[in-house]
């Protein structure tokens, strides 16, 4: 072993593994009951502008007797390090190694994630399979978005909290407290909302489908319901939050306006499986900010949420805010923004500091296939949002699109090149101060999720995407435009992961002992090992990229995300006939959460 | 108002890359409501420079930044600022003329580790290392830009050429005397403080 100053001498970054940022947390280990590990599957910088983490991280550290620590993966030159016994792999706060904490938690926010999470379990010398873990070894829990759809990681895993863990994470706390055995404390935690402790279920299947599930013990709930915090204004917020020395990806702090999303977008998982929508008031929000900002000494602040614009009150908040933070050179950002006047008006409030890009998201090229995924944005809308933009001063524009979508054509391909060429017209119909149009056409192709009206349809084929992205290419050319797309293959892979069962955890693992790690990293990522592994186990791409039946049963439905499958065949079937829905706000559509969760209405005007 | 800042940039502190430090600091100044003067257009900064960028790894006893503030801000505001560890402002005060940065000729180093290969070293003729540049590797002599040091039983002390017309890393002077250049991250090294052509310590100036 060496000394820890001298490897972080020697390594890129050092500040990624140095912890005692301000605000993080320092805690005598002798008054600690309870160590529970944060860990999240990727670089620092990655890391730290995860929202979720901030929460929890000073939600569990209210707690007295219970100190919750950080680890991220490392970088290639620390793993050298760990490897060749210079060092351990460790926590940011004590540098303790990962076998003395009584908890480790992962938080799983994309599925290209998943074989960090085993690289971090491998490198801390813990076994990756639950069954091969022993008493001593710690709890290995996992959350966040795609817990939704937990069985590719089930085996991995001891236990999972499926939905908004705020509240179920105390009460887990509480049980270990008088927990007698790791044994007797899964079976306690049964108890909890949102809990799924995966060796108490049997996967059944008949050949090569699956047809449910069977719970192994009395107590293990099934389907397994979503845990969601029924009132945001009484629920935990870090009044402020960790402030890391290295230039993270968003760099600023972060207030949550609200949960949910009442747009009810067809492709949207984050829509569905965070319903219903629930506001924090305008007091709260303004205290927030001046909590956060004073705390924090940001340049910036986010409002965020799903759907930013749409908070009932964001009008007199942005105001409020405006008002005070411009003379600070503090900016607001203001993440997902509508394509309408309203949008710009609150915009023009908030540029005044710093006038940065703006991104907007009309998602498919023609007015036909937004109506498919329930999109509400017309080509008037775009039109004359763009105009007003480009009146107000702005030129660089960001748009995205989703190609793959289900009932795609090559005119709506076109269509993206049309909006893009109107836009430039726009731009240039006039004279104006601004220098030139700096247009960014990004688009991303369709990956159906769990819990989604398009959970049913077969992913667009690798062949298809890549001739409608050469097309893109080759005609979004010029001076003001450019066009960047995602790679086909890590979709392709994502896919896989996230329709897969529990089937799927043999081809991960497969897939990392052949050395695949930081899948989400280009410069990382080898799609040759995951076609191996999948070969290797007896699987293939087509088993999770086809179409499925209407009354298929998803390796996901152990969990009840709230939203009744009716409900989302009924939109799936809508969108194949183009016919939209309406917001939620302005009429019940019935997608199950208000009657089986929360006994009446989501929203009232 | 132009306020010189002097501070201590110890311990873990030595991590933060010059660019981490800028960030650290504009932070800090915002949470404490320091009044500080913005650059114009579009992406308002601070008016704040610093004498001369510490290398990743090396902590010092005395660093330097200028900041500009609204006149009469009580210059004192900079000594009770809640600071990160390591962080320490030891003196701040109103100055004029020229930035830090082109007044700086020369610093000086406290290096603690294994010193068995420097008694020896630092008698050669000529001292060489590889730079890397924009034309490729070349080969410098670190020799004529040591004008003075002090080798001690715990500690090695050196005064280097440093500034825009010449200037020697510490480090690069310790890879010019070890086997393995990667043993140069086993050493603690100090800058002690930075003087201008007179050599007189910039805080004097």
């Amino acid at each position: 072993m060496k000394n820890y100053e001298a490897i972080l001498r020697s390594v890129e970054k050092p500040t990624r593994y140095m912890g005692q940022e301000i605000n993080s947390v320092s805690k005598d280990l002798n008054d600690v009951a309870i160590r529970y590990l944060f860990a999240f599957p990727d670089l620092y910088e990655v890391g730290m502008s995860h929202l979720g983490m901030h929460i929890l991280y000073g939600l569990l550290n209210q707690i007295e007797d219970v100190y919750c620590e950080r680890v991220f993966a490392v970088a290639e030159d620390m793993e050298q390090r760990i490897k060749a016994g210079d060092t351990d792999f460790v926590s940011l706060e004590t540098r303790s190694r990962l076998k003395e904490f009584d908890f480790i938690g992962f938080t799983l926010q994309y599925e290209l994630s998943f074989t960090n999470v085993l690289h971090m379990l491998d490198m801390g010398g813990i076994a990756l399979r639950s069954t091969d873990r022993s008493e001593e070894d710690p709890i290995i829990m996992g959350g966040g978005p795609v817990c939704f759809n937990p069985e590719p990681m089930a085996d991995f895993f001891d236990l999972f909290v499926i939905g908004e863990a705020e509240e179920s994470i105390v009460q887990l706390m509480d049980i270990y407290r008088t927990a007698r055995s790791k044994e007797d404390f899964l079976i306690r935690a049964m108890t909890v909302p949102g809990v799924y402790v995966p060796k108490f279920y049997r996967d059944i299947w008949e050949g090569e489908r699956l047809i449910g599930y069977e719970p192994l013990h009395s107590d293990a709930p099934y389907p397994i319901v979503k845990a969601f915090i029924k009132d945001l204004t009484t629920a935990y917020y870090p009044d402020r939050m960790i402030i890391p020395y290295m230039d993270v990806v968003h760099d600023r702090g972060v207030i949550e306006i609200f949960r949910g999303c009442t747009k009810g977008c067809r492709f949207c998982q984050a829509g569905m499986i965070y319903r219903p929508v629930r506001e924090r008031s305008r007091e709260q929000i303004v205290d927030l900010v001046d909590n956060m900002v004073e705390h924090g000494g940001y340049r910036e602040f986010s409002l965020t949420s799903l759907s930013t614009l749409d908070h009932s009150e964001i009008e007199p908040i942005v105001d409020q805010l405006a008002e005070k933070y411009t003379e600070k050179n503090v900016s607001i950002s203001l993440p997902s923004l509508r394509m309408d006047s309203f949008s710009t008006s609150v915009l023009q409030k908030v540029a005044s500091v710093r006038k940065s890009g703006i991104t907007f998201a009309p998602e498919a090229g023609t007015q036909r296939l937004r109506d498919v995924i329930n999109k509400n944005v017309t080509d008037a809308d775009i039109d004359n949002t763009m105009r007003e933009m480009f009146d107000l001063g702005w030129s660089r524009i960001k748009f995205y699109f989703i190609l793959g979508l289900p009932t795609e054509t090559f005119e709506d391909v076109q269509g993206i090149e049309q909006i893009a060429k109107r836009v430039e017209k726009i731009f240039y119909e006039k004279k104006r101060p601004q220098k030139a149009l700096q247009l960014t056409i990004s688009t991303s192709s369709l990956v159906p999720k769990p819990f989604t009206p398009f959970q049913w349809v077969e992913q667009t084929s690798p062949d298809i995407i890549r001739i409608r992205q050469d097309y893109l290419r080759n005609h979004l050319r010029g001076r003001n435009i450019r066009y960047q797309y995602h790679d086909i293959d890590t979709t392709t892979l994502e896919g896989v992961l996230a329709r897969g069962s529990r089937r799927t955890g043999d081809v991960i693992e497969r897939a990392y002992r052949m050395g695949a790690k930081f899948d989400s990293w280009k410069e990382y990522f080898d799609y040759k090992l995951w076609l191996q592994a999948l070969t290797d186990a007896g699987q293939s791409l087509e088993m999770y990229l086809k179409a499925r039946q209407e009354d298929e049963f998803f390796p996901w439905e152990i969990i009840d995300p709230g939203v009744t499958r009716t409900f989302l065949w009924r939109e799936y079937q809508q969108a194949l006939a183009a016919e939209t829905s309406i917001d939620c706000r302005d009429g019940c559509l019935g997608c199950g959460i208000n009657t089986t969760r929360i006994g009446g209405i989501c929203f009232e005007r | 108002m132009n306020v010189r800042l002097r501070y201590e940039k110890l311990g873990l502190m030595q991590f933060l890359s010059h660019l981490e430090v800028m960030k650290t600091w504009e932070q800090l100044f915002r949470r404490e409501n320091i009044p500080m003067l913005y650059s114009e257009g579009f992406n308002p900064k601070p008016k704040m420079n610093f004498a001369l960028p510490l290398a990743v790894g090396i902590q010092a006893v005395n660093d330097y930044l200028e900041i500009e503030v609204e006149d009469g801000f009580d210059t004192d505001r900079f000594l009770v600022m809640e600071m990160p560890p390591g962080l320490r402002v030891t003196g701040a005060k109103p100055v004029e003329g020229k930035p830090l940065m082109a007044v700086v000729a020369s610093a000086d180093f406290k290096i603690t580790g294994d010193l068995m290969p420097f008694a020896e070293g630092l008698e050669r003729e000529q001292l060489l290392f590889q730079k890397h540049t924009k034309k490729g590797e070349r080969t410098r002599d670190a020799k004529p830009m040591i004008i003075e040091y002090q080798l001690t039983s715990d500690e090695l002390w050196v005064h280097l050429k440093a500034g825009s017309v010449s200037n020697l890393k510490p480090t690069d002077l310790l890879i010019a005397m070890l086997d393995d250049p990667d043993k140069v991250y086993d050493y603690d090294i100090v800058r002690v403080d930075v003087y201008d052509e007179t050599g007189r310590s910039l805080w004097l100036r």
